[in-house]
């Protein structure tokens, strides 16, 4: 299963950084009875005072995790579903920022705050818009495994507040990826391409993928882009992709476009010259790699047509 | 009674009377001057803080000025923390000097229990101290701090500063009360104008947080909207500590103090009318 992969990913990170530093702690807000597989699996190993699990109390969770961040801990808070977290979004964000305010560059808050990157797909309240509110948040969303722990064990290790997403579907494969370092906000090229470029993250990664190889039978050759972070935005390869396809994608995983609409208005406004078409959101109503990577191609693929008939 | 505590008492107090009225004297901006005026309050900082160990956490979910002097700092860092220098901000936050303020006022109390639970479990434990004012007392972070405090047993001590005069009649605020009772802390209420009631019920409670990890309440009744703090009054904290003085025989050594405290004012009347210009170097 590639989902347990990932799942596996930010376990075996987790228990390397916490062995590692003893200070580390983490604090699990969940939302069902029993504790989720993350909590499970670091209990037995570490003990309830750097375990700790509640269900509920999402708002005093989040304050107690970053009391625990400025007491110097670094402290790893984990929603079990999106939307608790963005319920104790209004206050962890807004004291986050007053927080960065307070105290300038002096203080340390090594706080991850791990959520899934949406909430049960028939709800889809996707976390991206309401985190790009928060200046100075890194948000994190990488698509692979292997990225995962590679930022993750970074993230863990550094002094700055984040948030960690996790895809909820479909993967990308990452079978034979070696574990790779790269800096935080360094993007991803998955596949290169001359005709396209589809930008994507977290789930939508998978379905930018499968798009480009359907695309690919019908002799369409398109990039995909893997930001990996989505702040800071890894925007010299986005660029330079654009300069060499004149043509961009956006792979929204779901329908919360807040993230998508403020990355097309930052290449209208950098890469305005360089575009030969409108930069063209690419939703999708179905579930899944595959379907969804289906419906991207049939859109790609008829602008595509339409413009070069212009 | 020892009159070199109740001498150094006396000074806190007054030092911290005398600065806030100086302060909203010279600032009359309204939002600074509203975290100036916890007149009243003196006891309950300088009572607190006295009893407290240096390694202690103390957050002051209301702002408030006076628990940060009495705790840890020169006049001349309040004022230059007052005047938002360094990095142009209003804040007394300081990590450094396990200091932490400036945050919403129920978003501080469960944060005082993330503080409280990411201190290591040693012998000598150290405590997490939380003023704050009834304003919280109706927000669900209040609560959702009570469960986490008793179900994580943690060493925690929260002091409501209130001016609820019906409460302090009936000697408690028996709904409160119940209710932090049911989560297993520990309730006392007191008259946080009394100094030594202030001393008695915050030790008791921190050595209890201390020595069981379970997490505590002190309800402190300041005086209704400030109205009868005012200096001179009975009631008023200074004035009837300084009455306490002259009872015990220690006129001169309270006149001596007042004449200190004036110096001290004195700087900082300079300080703000040079414009706060030397103040920024004092904060770093």
């Amino acid at each position: 299963m590639k989902e347990s992969r990932f799942q596996e990913a930010i376990i075996e990170t987790l228990i390397e950084e916490m062995t590692h530093d003893p200070r580390m702690s983490f604090f699990e807000c969940r939302s069902g009875e029993y504790s989720g597989p993350l909590a499970a699996a670091l209990a037995p190993r570490f003990g309830e005072t750097r375990v700790r699990s509640i269900q509920g109390c999402a708002d005093g969770m989040s304050a107690a995790a970053l009391g625990s961040a400025i007491a110097g801990r670094p402290t790893l808070l984990s929603f079990d579903a999106a939307s608790s977290f963005l319920t104790a979004s209004g206050n962890l964000l807004t004291v986050l920022a007053q927080v960065n305010a307070l105290i300038a560059q002096r203080l340390q808050i090594p706080l991850v705050v791990q959520i899934p990157q949406s909430s049960a797909s028939d709800l889809e309240q996707y976390a991206e818009g309401v985190l790009q509110q928060a200046e100075g948040l890194i948000i994190a969303a990488p698509s692979r495994g292997t990225d995962a722990r590679s930022l993750l064990s970074r993230l863990l290790k550094g002094s700055r507040p984040a948030v960690f997403m996790q895809p909820d579907e479909d993967c990308s494969s990452d079978a034979e990826a070696a574990k790779e370092e790269f800096p935080i906000g360094s993007a991803r090229l998955s596949k290169p391409g001359r005709d396209a470029t589809l930008v994507s993250w977290s789930s939508g990664t998978a379905a930018a993928e499968e798009a480009a190889s359907q695309l690919a039978a019908d002799g369409i050759d398109a990039e995909v882009i893997d930001l990996r972070t989505l702040q800071p935005l890894d925007e010299s390869l986005l660029l330079t992709s654009i300069q060499k396809t004149h043509r961009v994608f956006i792979a929204a995983a779901g329908p919360g476009q807040a993230f998508a609409n403020a990355l097309s208005q930052l290449i209208y406004t950098k890469a305005f010259d360089e575009l030969d078409a409108p930069v063209e959101i690419l939703r999708a109503d179905h579930c899944g790699a595959f379907r969804r990577g289906r419906e991207y191609a049939a859109r790609v693929k008829a602008v595509l047509t339409n413009s070069s008939k212009v | 009674m020892d009159q070199e505590l109740i001498a150094k008492l006396y000074r806190n107090m007054l030092l911290i009377r005398r600065f806030e009225e100086e302060l909203a004297e010279a600032v009359p901006a309204k939002p600074a001057r509203s975290r100036a005026s916890h007149k009243g309050h003196e006891a309950l900082a300088v009572g607190a803080a006295s009893v407290l160990e240096e390694s202690d956490l103390v957050i002051s979910a209301h702002g408030g000025l006076g628990i940060f002097i009495a705790r840890c700092a020169s006049l001349q860092e309040a004022l230059s923390a007052f005047l938002g220098k360094p990095a142009g901000t209003h804040t007394f936050f300081s990590p450094e000097r396990k200091f932490f303020t400036g945050l919403p006022e129920a978003f501080s109390l469960p944060l005082s229990a993330g503080l409280a639970a990411a201190q290591p479990r040693s012998k000598d434990k150290t405590v997490a101290v939380c003023f704050f004012t009834e304003k919280a007392l109706t927000s669900g972070l209040f609560h959702e701090a009570l469960i986490l405090g008793s179900l994580w047993r943690l060493p925690l001590v929260f002091v409501l500063e209130h001016e609820d005069e019906e409460a302090e009649r009936d000697g408690e605020e028996p709904g409160l009360a119940a209710l932090a009772e049911a989560f297993g802390f520990s309730v006392e209420s007191i008259d946080g104008r009394d100094i030594f009631a202030v001393r008695a019920a915050v030790h008791s409670a921190a050595t209890r947080a201390r020595e069981t990890g379970s997490a505590a309440l002190v309800a402190a009744y300041i005086g209704g909207a400030a109205a009868d703090s005012r200096s001179g009054t009975p009631q008023d904290p200074v004035s009837s500590l300084a009455a306490k003085l002259d009872g015990l025989h220690m006129r001169e050594i309270r006149e001596r103090i007042e004449g200190e405290v004036d110096r001290e004012i004195e700087k900082v009347r300079g300080l703000l009318t040079a414009g706060g210009k030397h103040c920024g170097d004092a904060g770093r």
